[in-house]
């Protein structure tokens, strides 16, 4: 499994460069939106439109050659036009075409100026309104060529319209006669400056028009720029998508065996279960009958003893008392696990509780000489839903190990409170504390901390486990504070319950 | 009920079919343990298939409930491309089954298509996207065809968007509690007079041993001393309105009866 290997930075980088060398030259799959077309297919329109202006607008010395003449313009024109269209549409392709296109904008930019100079000329010059017609190519080449280009548009118009003034104000006079007297001075001044006015028109429009154009061709440019991250992007996403599915596949996979690795696991767990189950089953009937033995013996009902039977006996009778508490220990673990205890939740007054278990563990701490002290709220608590039985566990639990760790002359203190998440039930030692490293296992099975075990032989590792797992069912839950050789905290929150 | 005078009333047969569904609020698919032969629909002391048992609620009442999986996807979205109500013909163009073997892979095919329940798949459902709700249905596979189609509890629709769903014990626990921390706050002080549990028959199997503590945190939540019942079953329904019905799979249903 291989995870995605890209450098994002120089992605970056050669994402943006790209963009900015590609733009000049990349024009968009789809034919119809080139400016080029664009201008093609409004040509058949402005072309026939400026024949028959120049049809209504002719000039009253209007001859039979000159008709001819423009005819062939006209037909010149729309043959150029349907040439135009079709090496558009099929000799050029978007990656052919960007080397020869200033060359073939120039051409058909340059066949309009000519027909536009025809139908100017013959429609009334430089005094008629044909003239307006050079502002479409002006405002055309807007859309081919930069603001440069623009201008020199705008440039040709303007020498166009002063070849019309100039052969209109007499200069065709000159050519004929060779003579500057058969010019009229004064009309080729009037026809100059009608040219001066319309060049500086020209030359307006193609400058704003230029200017716009440059404005919105920037901002296409910068959304282009934008698109094309963008496309990056989801490229981009989409290779992650496609990684996250294999990490997604391996995980499920993962988690399938450790599924299947968890059920065997915990068959495996069933079958200790039960055999802890049976054995501890087993022993209590001999332990039970072991008990009732030694008592009798004991308390003399088969005879006196001397004081050294007594005291093996004794210790007998304690060892097999601490063997039935195991065993007893063992069987509610097991109890616990199976989901065959059932909980009895009743309305308990929780600080009486509390009291009732403290006051049953006092003679084991003033056996050990440790001070057990819990004042109960001046206040009465309200009653809580709870299983006494279960609880007094977990009391009894807390408790005798608070009393169990803490050495001779200590101190256990009990408190309970009322607090916005529930009640709130602490004890606090001072006894030997919990090690760094026990403190993350110190509620598992059978566990007990190195210090534990060396300060008290006896225990199962079972009463925090038990006491963890009836807080739990409660939706409560348990938690420690502890400092090594100096005493533990462990605290128990219920929720108030409706 | 007691006290403003709400009754419940068992309409099994009494109320026509059509008027039953039209008023549908809450319900559930009965199941048999993922055993997928027969299943019954109890009533009166009988036993019925293919029945229909309904629970018709008249006077002033207030209810309210909820219907959540805690489910999440994984892995990419893929789109149905055909379907015929509850069998899933393909995804993406590919056979339905497709989406199991990618993610199972190898090792684990065999267990796809063995011809009982795929159990495992069971595990995974898939996540159906609902073009105008945020929320992702589940649907539960029940069985796998040698073509590769998939016959899932609740029908599929075209066109939409699926993907495998994950969750495991601890989540599912945690949707419960908050499920009916949901209603306890849609209940808005007042106090809940019965619940009605209808939980997936494959939440059963995800939970395990610890499939008792979903009643145990409905019941802490919402008040132990409130009556309780519900069944396991194949399809939960749930709405705000009758006209939003949706049948949801692998999800805990709770729906609590009070007092207005």
């Amino acid at each position: 499994m291989c995870g995605p290997n890209w450098d994002l930075q120089s992605n970056d980088f050669f994402t943006y460069h790209s963009i900015e060398s590609s733009m000049t030259t990349t024009l968009p799959d789809n034919k119809n939106l080139w400016p080029e077309t664009r201008l093609i297919l409004a040509r058949w329109f402005y072309v026939p439109l400026g024949f028959f202006l120049l049809l209504i607008g002719r000039r009253d010395a209007f001859f039979v050659g000159d008709s001819l003449l423009l005819g062939v313009v006209f037909v010149v024109m729309l043959l150029g036009n349907i040439f135009l269209f079709w090496y558009i549409r099929q000799v050029v392709t978007h990656v052919t075409f960007p080397a020869k296109r200033t060359f073939f904008n120039a051409g058909q930019t340059g066949l309009d100026l000519v027909f536009f100079f025809f139908v100017m000329f013959y429609s009334g010059g430089v005094g008629g309104i044909g003239h307006a017609l050079f502002f479409i190519p002006i405002l055309a080449s807007t859309l081919i060529f930069t603001l440069r280009g623009t201008m020199m548009v705008a440039v040709f118009s303007s020498v166009f319209v002063l070849l019309a003034a100039s052969l209109e104000g007499g200069l065709a006079k000159l050519t004929a006669s060779a003579s500057w007297s058969a010019v009229d001075a004064s009309e080729l001044l009037v026809q100059f400056g009608k040219w001066g006015t319309i060049s500086a028109l020209y030359l307006l429009a193609g400058f704003f028009g230029g200017f716009i154009s440059q404005s919105i061709k920037r901002r296409d440019l910068l959304l282009l720029g934008e698109i094309a991250k963008g496309q990056e992007q989801v490229k981009r996403l989409q290779k992650l998508t496609d990684e996250f599915d294999k990490s997604a596949k391996l995980l499920v996979r993962r988690d399938i065996e450790l599924v299947s690795a968890n059920e065997k696991l915990t068959q495996l767990d069933r079958m200790k279960s039960e055999i802890i189950s049976v054995v501890a089953h087993q022993l209590r009937t001999p332990l039970s009958a072991i008990k009732w033995t030694l008592k009798m013996l004991l308390d003399e009902d088969t005879g006196k003893l001397t004081k050294g039977q007594q005291g093996l006996l004794a210790k007998g009778f304690e060892s097999n008392e601490r063997m039935v508490v195991l065993i007893n220990d063992m069987l509610a673990v097991d109890y616990l696990e199976s989901g065959k205890l059932k909980y009895n939740f009743i309305p308990v007054q929780f600080e009486s509780l509390v009291q009732e278990m403290v006051s049953n563990l006092l003679p084991i701490a003033t056996h050990k000489k440790i001070r057990v002290e819990f004042t109960p709220p001046k206040e009465l608590l309200p009653k809580v839903k709870i299983d006494p039985d279960k609880m007094r566990d977990v009391f009894q639990n807390l408790i005798d190990n608070a009393i169990k760790y803490t050495k001779e002359g200590g101190l256990v203190t009990a408190n309970v409170a009322m607090e916005a998440e529930g009640l709130h039930f602490w004890i606090k030692d001072n006894g030997i504390g919990i090690p760094e490293d026990a403190k993350g296992k110190i509620f598992s099975r059978f566990f007990r901390a190195k210090n534990a075990i060396s300060t008290e032989t006896d225990g199962s590792g079972l009463g925090l486990f038990i006491a963890q797992s009836v807080v739990k069912r409660h939706g409560g839950k348990v938690w420690f504070e502890s400092v090594l050789n100096e005493g533990t905290t462990f605290h128990v929150l219920l929720p108030l319950t409706p | 009920m007691s006290g403003a005078g709400a009754s419940i009333l068992a309409v099994g047969y009494v109320i026509p079919l059509f008027y039953l569904l039209w008023s549908l609020r809450y319900g559930g698919a009965a199941g048999d343990d993922l055993l997928f032969l027969e299943t019954y629909q109890y009533f009166r002391d009988k036993a019925y298939t293919g029945s229909v048992v309904g629970l018709g609620i008249c006077g002033p009442h207030f209810s309210t409930g909820i219907a959540m999986h805690g489910f999440l996807p994984i892995g990419r979205a893929r789109l149905v491309t055909k379907t015929a109500g509850r069998r899933l013909h393909s995804l993406d163009g590919k056979p339905a089954t497709s989406i199991y073997e990618e993610y199972f892979g190898e090792d684990y095919l065999a267990e796809l298509h063995r011809e009982s329940l795929p159990t495992l798949a069971t595990s995974y459902p898939l996540g159906v996207y609902s073009l105008d709700r945020d929320d992702v249905l589940l649907r539960n596979p029940i069985a796998v065809e040698n073509g590769g189609t998939m016959t899932f509890a609740s029908p599929i629709p075209f066109g939409i968007e699926t993907r495998l769903m994950i969750s495991d014990s601890e989540r599912g626990l945690e949707t419960v509690t908050l499920a009916a921390t949901e209603v306890a706050n849609r209940l808005a002080g007042r106090k809940p007079k019965a619940i009605v549990v209808i939980d997936s028959v494959t939440r059963k199997r995800m939970l395990g041993p610890r499939a008792d503590e979903e009643v145990e945190i409905i019941q802490r939540i919402l008040g132990r001393d409130v009556p309780i019942a519900g069944f396991y079953g194949y399809a939960e329904i749930a709405a705000g309105k009758p006209e939003d019905a949706l049948v949801h799979n692998g999800s805990i249903l709770i729906w609590v009866l009070s007092e207005q």
